[in-house]
């Protein structure tokens, strides 16, 4: 299962599995999300192509309107993913 | 001796993937395998299966086995009933130096490229089998 749990203004936590089976909600969550994003994925245990087009669209929509999108805290194998896709020089993972 | 095969079929669809992952936390603590390679294996099926749910119109289940090669482990996804569909050829960025490509389909065979050893393609009696051969050492590594 996966979560979007909104900390304060421009914080969320991404909490789970972002996968196929959860990137409709996901995207349904994180559409309104108002910018700028730091999203705290310490607790995001897993990510797939579809979890990362997720991100990517919430990148491109927030980039777009000059705001800024981080990712924060990732642990090592969900950041392997972002490096194989070489979107870890696209995305801002600190 | 003959290697132990686990298969089993998973509905078309991808609220399935689910019951795949658990699947695959059965046979990686029998096998007695590093949580690493549970990451891994989810990964790959998740995109292989995903894939023929999104491009195949067969039959209404998918079959999944697990087997283990010299030390690797042998992931395999059967497609049934179905016309010929190869995704290993869909991409073509699997160097290591390639850029990031931006489309999503190709961002999950880019995926299944670098997590396996060998990922092959074959097509028989209206059947599509793919296999993605992980290196359980190097999944224990990362």
């Amino acid at each position: 299962m996966f979560d979007v749990q909104v900390v304060s203004d421009g914080n969320v936590k991404l909490v789970g599995r972002l996968d196929a089976s959860q990137a409709e909600r996901a995207q349904k969550i994180l559409r309104d999300l108002p910018g700028p994003v730091a999203a705290d994925c310490s607790e995001l245990d897993y990510v797939s192509s579809a979890g990362i087009s997720v991100l990517l669209e919430l990148h491109r929509r927030l980039s777009g309107a000059g705001q800024a999108f981080r990712l924060i805290g990732m642990n090592p194998r969900v950041r392997t993913v972002f490096v194989y896709t070489g979107l870890d020089k696209v995305l801002a993972i600190e | 001796m003959t290697a132990e095969v686990w298969n089993r079929r998973f509905p078309r669809d991808v609220a399935a993937l689910r019951a795949i992952f658990e699947y695959v936390r059965s046979y990686v603590a029998h096998e007695h395998l590093d949580p690493g390679c549970a990451f891994d294996a989810d990964l790959v099926l998740e995109e292989l299966f995903t894939n023929l749910v999104r491009h195949n119109r067969g039959a209404h289940e998918i079959e999944i086995a697990f087997s283990r090669a010299d030390g690797d482990l042998v992931l395999t996804v059967r497609d049934f009933d179905v016309d010929p569909f190869d995704p290993t050829r869909r991409v073509n960025s699997a160097a290591p130096d390639a850029g990031p490509d931006l489309s999503p389909g190709g961002r999950g065979i880019l995926l299944i490229h670098r997590l396996s050893k060998e990922f092959t393609y074959n097509y028989s009696g209206r059947t599509s089998t793919l296999v993605a051969r992980l290196d359980v050492k190097r999944a224990r590594e990362s």
